[in-house]
C-alpha cells in the first residue's frame, strides 16, 4: 500500500509521535515540570544568552547588562567603566551545575577584582568567581564585584542579578516562575483529543452525508444543501467566538462547532465526486449485475476514489483545530487558567516582547510550526503515496 | 437574463436572512440576566438584527451606527487591500516567470514563500510585530497613521496586509489559481486559433481569467473576515472584528445590539461580493445562459 | 546584390511560367525533443504549391502534415521546432536567418529558440492576412463567448478599415456562397449552439475576410459524417475558385480528396514517400505500395482491385530512421532478390520523378 516512505512522512510521524508522548506524560505525571524556578529567566543556553546581548535592545534599563551604584558610601567608588569589566557574566546558573566568570579587562594589569556581596558557599580563586549552587538556591541572587586599579587609585564596581534555575529552563521561564518548556509539553495535551472530535464532526459526518445525499437526490439531501450554503457563508470565527461563549469556554463544546464549520467544504467535495461517478458506466453494470446501493455506494465510489481526499481533509482538520484552539487561548476567550495552552504562552509573551523577552514568543511559535507542518506533512505524503498520480 | 439575476438576488436575500437565524439561534443560547426564556432572547434578537432600529446609543455612549461605520471603513480598507495585493503579486510572479524561464533564483523563492505559507495568521503577525520591533524600533497601530513619517504609514498598512495574505496559504492559493487557468487557456484551442488568424490574444486571456479568480475570491472572502479579527486584535485597529470580540468578552449582560449589527455588515459584505460575482459571470459568459 | 539579381530572375521566371509558385518548402526539418530521444517530426520535406490549384497532403496520424503547415505559420510549440530548411512564400523567405543547426546541446536550442521568438514578427504579418488556417474541431477553435458576427467583426477590424457597412457586405456576401439556411440566427448565435457543419462553415467565413491567398485546412471534415464533408470540401474547392486563393488540404481518407486535388503528397512518417500530380481525374495510378494500401481503404468501385489485406505495424514514432519508412511493412520488397530487401531496409530512398508525379521507392529505379 505504501510503497516508498518519504522523509516527510518520517518527519511528521516523529511530531506525531512526541505529541502523543506528551499527552501520555501529562496524563501519568502532571507535575514533572512544574517547580517554580527564578521569574523571567531568559534561557539557560548561553547561546541564547549571547543572541540577548548582542541585539540592539540592551539599552533598555530593565535587562541591561550592569546595574551600577550611583552613590555609595566609598567616595573613590565612581560611576562604573566599561573597560574594567568587558565579558558579561551568565546571568544564568543551575542548580548542581558550576557557575564561573572571569572577569577581563583591556589588558591593564594593575587592576584587582574582588567580591563585594555574593550569595553563600561561592568561592573567588585565581581572579575568578566560581559557584556551585544547591537546590535551596533556586531564585534571584545580587552579585556586585569590584575592580580596583592600583594606577589611578579608583574602586569600580558592577552589580548584576542572578537567576538561579531548576533543572529544566531549557526556554526560559515566564513571570510567574513556570519554565516554558513545560508549559510546552503541558499544552500538547489540547492537540490531539479535540483535534479528533473536529475531526469527526467535520470529516465523517461530512462524508457521511456527502455520500448519501450525492447517491440519491431527494427532499433531504436539497435541505442539507441549503444548510451547508447558509454554514459556509457566515465568517468562521464568528461561529467559533459564539461557541466559545456559548460553552462557557468548554474546548470539547467549541469543536464541536469547529467540526460544523468544516462540514461545508467536505459535504461539497464529496457529493461532487459521488456525483460524478454516478453517472459512471460500471455503477449501472453493477446495479444489473446485483449488488445493493449501499455496497456500490461505500465500496466502490468511496472507498477506492475518495480515500486520498478524506486523508487530507483530516489532516488540514486537525490543523484547523490546532489553530482555532490557539487563536481562542490567545484571545482569552478558550482555554482559561489554570489550564495551559500554546495560545496563552503567546499572549504573555506579546508584553514581554516589547521588553526584549523573546523566550516566550520564538520557542512557542516553533514548536506550533513543527506541529503544523508534520500533520500536514503527513496527510500529504500519505495521500500522494496512495494516489501516485497526482 | 434579468430573470437569472433576480433568481440570484432572491436566493442571496434568502441565505442572509438563514444566517441572521442561525447566529440568532446560537447567540440566544448564551445565558442573560435580563431575559430568562430562550424564546424571548431569540425574539428580542431576531427583531433587533431584521430592522433598522440602531440609533440606541449604548453603554459606551456613542451611537451604534457612527461606530459601526467607522470599525467597517477600518475593516474594508484591510480586507480589499490585501485582495489587490495578493492579485498584484501573483500576476508579477506569473509575468517574471514567464519572462525569465527556469531562473534558479526565482525558483528558490516561490518554494520559500510556499512552504512558510502553511503558518496561520497569527503566528505570522506575532512575528511580524517581533522583527518590526526589534529592525526599526516600532510597533505599528491605526493610531499611526496619523504620523508624519512616510515609512511609518506604510509599515501601518503594510504589516497587517502581510500577514493577511501570506497566513494559510491565500497568497499561494491565488498564484496556483492564475497559473493553473493560464496554462489551461494556452492549451485552448481557440486561443491556437486566434493565434493562427493573427489576434492578439491579450485582451482574451485577462477576460477569460476575470471569472475564476472573482470565483476565487469569492469563496475567500469569509476567511479574511476571520483573519482579520486577529489582525485588528494584534495590531489594535478597531475593525468590526474587534468590536465583536470586545462585545463578546465582556463579562456579565453583553452588548447585543452591536453585535448584531457588526455580523449584519459582515454578511452583508459576503453576499454582496457573491452577488458581482454571479453578475460576472453572466455578463462575460453569455454562452453558457441559453442552456 | 547577388541575392536581389537571384529573385528578380525568380520573379520573371515565375510571371513567364504558366503555373505561379505561391509557396515553395524546401529542406524543412522539424525535431522535437522528447525526454532524452529526439524525434524528427519531419524529415526533410520539399513542397511546391502552385496559384489556383488545389494541392492536398495524405497522411496518417503522426506523419508530420499538421506540423509542416504550423510551421509554416510559425506556430510549432514544441522544443526545438524548426531546425533547417526555407520556406518561401511569395519569394519572401519565412525562415531567413535561421541559425546552422550543427548538434544536439543546449546552446544550439537556446540560439534557434531565440531566432524562433524573433522571426515572429514576420510570421504575424501573414497570419489571417495572406495565409489563413482552418483546423479540425471548428467549435473548439472558435471564441466561445462571442457571436459569429462579433467575431467577424474582430477578425475584420484588424485586417480592414473600421467600415461597417463594407464589412456587412462582406460577410453577407459570403454567407450566401457557403449556403447558410438561416443567416441571420447563425450569424447572431454562440459557437455551443452551431452543428458541426454550420460550425466549420462559419470558421471559413472567418478566414476568408482577410481575403487570404492561400488556405490551409487542416483536416477540416475528421470530426464530421460523411455527408456534411462532402459538401465541405466541395465548397472549400468552390470557394477557391470563386474568390481566388489557393488551397491546400491535410486529410487522411484519400477516397474523399482524390476527386478535387490538382496534386497529392503522401506523408509517411516525417518524409514524402510519393508526390501525384493529376491532370486527368479519372486515371489515376499510384506506384507507392503505401498509397495503393491507403487507397485499398477508400471508398469507391473503382479502388476496389487494389485492396490489400495487411494492416500496418505501429512502431515508436520516428526515433530512428534508416532505410524506407514503409520497409516494415512493405510486402514489394520480397518482389526481387535478397540484396534488394537488404537495400530497401538500409537505404533511404529519393524521389523520382516518374509519370505523374514523383516517387521514392527502390522499386521503381
Amino acid at each position: 500500500m505504501i510503497k516508498a516512505v518519504s522523509s516527510k512522512l518520517i518527519f511528521g510521524l516523529t511530531i506525531l509521535l512526541t505529541l502523543v508522548i506528551a499527552h501520555i506524560v501529562n496524563i501519568f505525571y502532571p507535575n514533572m515540570f512544574n517547580e517554580r524556578s527564578a521569574r523571567n529567566s531568559p534561557p539557560s543556553i548561553t547561546l541564547f544568552q549571547k543572541l540577548l546581548y548582542n541585539n540592539p535592545i540592551e539599552e533598555i534599563e530593565f535587562i541591561s547588562n550592569w546595574l551600577f551604584l550611583e552613590e555609595s558610601d566609598n567616595e573613590e567608588v565612581t560611576r562604573f567603566e566599561r573597560k574594567y569589566f568587558l565579558n558579561a557574566p551568565n546571568r544564568t546558573a543551575t542548580v548542581n551545575k558550576e557557575y564561573n566568570y572571569r572577569p577581563t579587562n583591556r589588558s591593564n594589569n594593575s587592576v584587582i577584582y574582588e567580591v563585594y556581596s555574593a550569595p553563600p558557599n561561592f568561592e573567588f580563586r585565581n581572579q575568578e568567581f566560581s559557584w556551585i549552587p544547591i537546590k535551596e538556591n533556586v531564585g534571584a541572587h545580587t552579585i556586585i564585584l569590584e575592580a580596583y586599579d592600583q594606577e589611578s587609585n579608583k574602586t569600580f564596581q558592577i552589580e548584576y542579578i542572578l537567576y538561579v534555575n531548576s533543572s529544566f529552563l531549557l526556554f526560559g521561564s515566564n513571570n510567574r516562575g513556570e519554565s516554558v518548556f513545560g508549559m510546552i509539553v503541558k499544552g500538547a495535551s489540547w492537540t490531539l483529543v479535540p483535534g479528533l472530535i473536529a475531526c469527526f464532526f467535520g470529516v465523517i459526518l461530512g462524508l457521511f452525508f456527502g455520500a448519501i445525499s450525492g447517491y440519491y437526490n431527494n427532499y433531504f439531501s436539497n435541505l442539507i444543501d441549503n444548510l451547508s450554503i447558509v454554514i459556509e457563508s457566515i465568517p468562521a470565527l464568528i461561529i467559533i467566538f459564539l461557541a466559545s461563549v456559548i460553552s462557557g469556554f468548554n474546548i470539547y463544546v467549541i469543536m464541536i462547532f469547529v467540526g460544523i464549520v468544516l462540514f461545508p467544504s467536505n459535504y461539497e467535495n464529496i457529493k461532487q465526486t459521488v456525483i460524478s461517478f454516478k453517472k459512471s458506466q460500471f455503477v449501472e453494470s453493477s446495479k444489473e449485475i446485483g449488488f445493493r446501493n449501499t455496497t456500490i455506494l461505500w465500496k466502490d465510489i468511496i472507498w477506492s476514489n475518495c480515500k486520498t481526499k478524506i486523508i487530507k481533509q483530516i489532516s488540514y482538520c486537525f490543523v484547523f483545530s490546532i489553530t482555532i484552539e490557539i487563536t481562542l487561548s490567545y484571545l482569552q476567550i478558550g482555554i482559561q487558567p489554570p489550564n495551559i495552552s500554546w495560545g496563552m504562552l503567546l499572549y504573555e509573551g506579546r508584553s514581554m516582547l516589547l521588553m526584549g523577552g523573546y523566550w516566550l514568543t520564538v520557542f512557542p511559535s516553533m514548536i506550533i510550526i513543527l506541529t503544523l507542518s508534520g500533520f500536514y506533512f503527513v496527510g500529504e505524503s500519505l495521500s500522494r503515496s496512495l494516489n501516485p498520480r497526482s | 437574463m434579468i430573470k437569472k439575476i433576480g433568481y440570484s438576488l432572491v436566493k442571496s436575500v434568502l441565505n442572509l436572512l438563514l444566517s441572521v437565524i442561525f447566529i440568532c439561534v446560537l447567540l440566544a443560547l448564551i445565558p442573560d440576566i435580563t431575559a430568562d426564556n430562550y424564546a424571548l432572547r431569540f425574539k428580542s434578537y431576531f427583531i433587533t438584527a431584521v430592522t433598522f432600529n440602531y440609533d440606541i446609543s449604548l453603554a459606551r455612549g456613542f451611537y451604534i451606527s457612527e461606530l459601526v461605520i467607522d470599525a467597517s471603513q477600518k475593516t474594508f480598507l484591510l480586507i480589499f487591500v490585501t485582495l489587490i495585493t495578493v492579485i498584484m503579486i501573483s500576476l508579477v510572479i506569473i509575468i517574471l516567470e514567464s519572462l525569465f524561464n527556469q531562473n534558479y533564483i526565482l525558483q528558490i523563492i516561490v518554494t520559500v514563500i510556499k512552504t512558510i505559507s502553511t503558518l496561520p495568521v497569527l503566528i505570522w503577525a506575532s512575528l511580524l510585530i517581533f522583527f518590526a520591533f526589534i529592525i526599526w524600533n516600532a510597533v505599528p497601530v491605526y493610531a499611526d497613521l496619523e504620523s508624519d513619517s512616510l515609512w511609518i504609514k506604510t509599515l501601518v498598512i503594510a504589516l497587517p496586509v502581510i500577514s493577511l495574505s501570506l497566513g494559510d496559504g491565500m497568497l499561494m492559493d491565488f498564484y496556483l489559481k492564475i497559473k493553473n487557468e493560464l496554462s489551461s487557456l494556452n492549451q485552448q484551442q481557440w486561443v491556437k486559433s486566434l493565434r493562427a488568424r493573427g489576434i492578439s490574444t491579450l485582451k482574451h486571456k485577462i477576460r477569460s481569467l476575470i471569472v475564476p479568480i472573482f470565483n476565487l475570491v469569492s469563496s475567500k472572502i469569509t476567511y479574511l473576515i476571520s483573519g482579520s479579527i486577529i489582525v485588528e486584535y494584534i495590531f489594535s485597529w478597531q475593525g468590526l472584528g474587534f468590536l465583536i470580540w470586545q462585545v463578546l468578552m465582556t463579562p456579565g449582560a453583553k452588548d447585543y445590539p452591536l453585535l448584531l449589527a457588526c455580523c449584519k455588515v459582515l454578511l452583508i459584505t459576503v453576499i454582496i461580493i457573491s452577488l458581482i460575482r454571479d453578475y460576472i459571470d453572466f455578463t462575460l459568459n453569455p454562452h453558457l445562459i441559453e442552456k | 546584390m547577388l541575392e536581389n539579381l537571384y529573385q528578380e530572375v525568380l520573379t520573371l521566371e515565375a510571371n513567364t511560367m504558366e503555373d505561379k509558385i505561391i509557396l515553395d518548402i524546401n529542406n524543412l526539418y522539424i525535431n522535437f525533443k522528447n525526454g532524452s530521444d529526439i524525434i524528427r517530426a519531419v524529415d526533410g520535406i520539399n513542397i511546391t504549391l502552385y496559384k489556383g490549384k488545389t494541392t492536398t497532403i495524405i497522411g496518417e496520424s503522426g506523419s508530420g502534415k499538421s506540423q509542416t503547415v504550423l510551421a509554416i505559420l510559425g506556430l510549432t510549440d514544441g522544443q526545438p521546432g524548426i531546425v533547417s530548411g526555407s520556406i518561401n512564400f511569395n519569394y519572401h523567405n519565412l525562415l531567413e536567418n535561421i541559425p546552422l543547426f550543427k548538434s544536439t546541446n543546449k546552446n544550439e536550442y537556446k540560439k534557434l529558440d531565440k531566432w524562433f521568438h524573433n522571426q515572429q514578427k514576420i510570421f504575424k504579418k501573414i497570419r489571417g492576412k495572406e495565409i489563413a488556417l482552418i483546423f479540425q474541431d471548428a467549435r473548439a477553435s472558435l471564441i466561445p463567448y462571442y457571436s459569429i458576427k462579433e467575431q467577424a467583426w474582430e477578425t475584420w477590424k484588424k485586417n480592414n478599415s473600421n467600415n461597417e457597412k463594407l464589412f456587412l457586405d462582406r460577410i453577407f456576401h459570403l454567407s450566401k456562397s457557403l449556403a447558410f439556411e438561416n443567416i441571420e440566427r447563425i450569424l447572431s448565435s454562440y459557437p455551443n449552439q452551431l452543428s458541426g457543419g454550420e460550425a466549420q462553415r462559419a470558421y471559413i467565413l472567418l478566414s476568408l475576410l482577410g481575403n487570404p491567398e492561400l488556405v490551409i485546412a487542416d483536416e477540416p471534415t475528421s470530426s464530421l459524417d460523411p455527408s456534411t464533408s462532402k459538401s465541405i470540401i466541395r465548397l472549400l474547392v468552390d470557394l477557391s475558385k470563386e474568390e481566388n486563393f489557393s488551397l491546400l488540404i491535410i486529410s487522411h481518407d484519400l477516397g474523399q480528396v482524390l476527386s478535387i486535388s490538382d496534386s497529392i503528397y503522401v506523408f509517411l512518417k516525417g518524409s514524402i514517400v510519393e508526390e501525384l500530380m493529376i491532370d486527368d481525374k479519372d486515371i489515376i495510378l499510384p506506384k507507392h505500395p503505401y498509397t495503393r494500401f491507403l487507397l485499398s481503404m477508400a471508398e469507391g468501385k473503382a479502388f476496389r482491385e487494389l485492396r490489400v489485406n495487411k494492416s500496418i505495424k505501429r512502431g515508436n514514432i520516428n526515433t530512428t530512421i534508416k532505410g524506407c519508412p514503409y520497409a516494415n511493412n512493405c510486402s514489394l520488397k520480397y518482389e526481387k532478390d535478397e540484396k534488394f530487401k537488404s537495400k530497401c531496409e538500409e537505404l533511404k530512398p529519393d524521389l523520382k520523378k516518374v509519370h505523374q508525379g514523383k516517387v521514392a521507392c527502390w522499386f521503381y529505379e
